[in-house]
């Protein structure tokens, strides 16, 4: 009887020891770090500047090139050799300046006046004298942007605005 | 009998317990290291990844990635690439404008920075091994423009001048020049500008393919910042970097009136802290700021810079945008990321290391796809930008 009461507190003894050490492997398994979990709060946008149905349309015109008709395909070769297919400025107005970048093969065109339909429309019209069609001009790709002072006035009108051309 | 049980209850307890320590002790061989073939992803950027068996979560390893010029004509440089390691696999991407020969080492950190020696280093060119040991575990060459991905480890990189055929059973992912993504030829819908592969059958007929070469003449950003990355001892973990604070202080250049500070949307003491040295502000440098995407984000490039960007600043691309009136209480540059409190600015940093956008515009894209990075790990990529809602 003495023997098994011996013999008890020893397997009782290992037995807790055991136990801890285990709990000690599985616990410092699920010590794993984690490298991110907190989602961050979004950065605060007016809403006249994002617009998810034209992001996504953007985004199409950019990637999915189609094939343009002839006479665009001649338009465009011809604006692109005046900067000799290189990265530059195309032509300047009063109302907008157009831009070719080359590593992302698109245009763009700085709106400079606060009347930003004007302006579109007088970039849309200048394409449209170099011979590309309405379809040429939104697959060239080309999108308008802001100068900071147009922007700032955008902001403070609360007006929205839409980066593709006028009909794309 | 009962005494015998018990007994031997507590030998397999031991026994299974002996067994899995030696599991975490032996798994620090690290010696299955896999490097798969390098992917071109676009153009001069290459995708290398890996995993290293038997030995994730048991150690700290440090990766170094070098380049040298294929014809050896330089010394090996290192890369300052931030490696990405997750459990054990590895993965990085490399930019390179010219063929180069990649060597990748593993340093076992726990065990005096030793270097983890390649096992298979007697298949190797002698020319490779250092001071007569092999203490890399990878190499490879690859030829900017000159590569396909997706063909097997063993396939012939396929030159830009000469044509190729195949009749393949193989499956061969190659973007010709004017395709805006990579297109399985084995599909039978083959919608790209070269009208003679439309709907083509590679099971019926040999198809002559003509691959166009990619330009080399892009330029390479490295951004000064530090990597270090580790495998923990419990896990993975990654030490993050010094985001914040510009290498370039601010200063009150307007670059020729193409910056107009204080007047969006409140009246601000800001300086130029996105562009001070004005190479930003040119058709050229816009290009650049594509190419950057392109190096440090192929896959999202064309998001970040036709829709991002742009919303963010309020369409202007400003690296000097700011908005203080925002509930962190201070946004600013391309991506309207947090302050420093430096310079003018409010600090609204939230705490991520990376979380700083009143630094040159450099650091601001580095930061912003490396916080991204991370946030696409947790799960919630593009998260902290309301102007890639339509990412979520």
């Amino acid at each position: 009887m003495r023997r098994e009461i011996k013999f008890l507190i020893i397997a009782s003894t290992l037995g807790i020891i055991f136990l801890a050490l285990f709990i000690w492997f599985l616990f410092s398994r699920s010590l794993i770090p984690s490298s991110f979990t907190a989602l961050p709060t979004p950065t605060p946008v007016p809403n006249i500047f994002y617009n998810e149905s034209v992001a996504k349309k953007t985004l199409d015109l950019v990637q999915k090139r189609s094939t343009p008709s002839p006479s665009d395909a001649t338009a465009r070769t011809s604006l692109l050799a005046r900067t000799n297919n290189e990265t530059g400025t195309i032509f300047q107005s009063d109302s907008f300046s157009l831009i070719y970048l080359k590593t992302p093969d698109l245009f763009q065109a700085e709106i400079l006046i606060p009347d930003i339909a004007k302006a579109k429309s007088d970039a849309t019209s200048w394409l449209k004298s170099q011979g590309l069609s309405t379809s040429g001009i939104c697959h060239l790709p080309l999108t308008f942007y802001l100068s900071q002072n147009v922007s700032n006035s955008l902001l403070q009108k609360n007006q929205a605005f839409d980066p593709l051309p006028p009909g794309c | 009998m009962k005494q015998i049980k018990i007994l031997f209850f507590f030998i397999t307890l031991a026994l299974l317990f002996v067994t899995l320590s030696q599991q975490r002790t032996q798994a620090a061989t690290c010696d299955t290291i896999t490097w798969n073939t390098p992917l071109e992803n676009t153009t001069n950027i290459f995708t290398l990844s890996g995993t290293i068996a038997n030995c994730p979560g048991t150690r700290h390893v440090r990766v170094k990635i070098q380049y040298q010029r294929t014809d050896n004509s330089d010394q090996p440089t290192t890369l300052m690439t931030p490696v990405t390691v997750t459990g054990g696999a590895l993965s990085t991407d490399v930019p390179f404008t010219y063929p180069v020969t990649i060597i990748l080492t593993l340093y076992d950190v726990d065990n005096t920075d030793s270097v983890i020696v390649n096992p298979n280093c007697n298949t190797v060119p002698d020319n490779l091994k250092s001071n007569s040991k092999c203490n890399w575990l990878y190499y490879t060459s690859i030829t900017p423009g000159k590569t396909v991905p997706g063909t097997t480890p063993s396939a012939p990189a396929i030159t830009c001048n000469n044509s190729f055929s195949f009749t393949g059973d193989q499956s061969l992912l190659v973007c010709p020049k004017d395709c805006p993504t990579l297109i399985n030829l084995q599909g039978t819908n083959y919608q790209c500008s070269t009208q003679n592969l439309t709907n083509l059958s590679l099971a019926t007929a040999d198809v002559r393919l003509s691959l166009k070469p990619k330009s080399d003449a892009k330029d390479t950003y490295i951004v000064n910042q530090a990597y270090a990355t580790y495998l923990g001892s419990s896990g993975s973990t990654t030490t993050t970097t010094p985001g914040s604070g510009a290498d370039i202080p601010p200063n009150d250049n307007t670059c020729n009136g193409h910056y107009i500070f204080g007047e969006w949307p409140n009246i601000s003491q800001l300086k130029n802290f996105g562009d001070p040295e004005c190479t930003m502000d040119e058709p050229k440098e816009r290009d650049n700021l594509y190419a950057m995407l392109q190096q440090l984000d192929p896959s999202h490039a064309d998001d970040w810079f036709n829709n991002i960007i742009p919303c963010e600043t309020g369409h202007t691309y400003s690296p000097n945008s700011f908005k203080g009136d925002s509930p962190a209480s201070g946004a600013y540059g391309l991506f309207q990321m947090g302050g420093s409190g430096q310079g003018g600015t409010i600090k609204s940093n939230n705490g991520n290391p990376f979380d700083f956008g009143d630094v040159i515009w450099q650091k601001q894209v580095s930061n912003a796809i490396s916080y991204n990075k991370q946030l696409i790990q947790s799960g919630s990529g593009f998260h902290y930008w309301e102007c890639a809602k339509y990412l979520w």
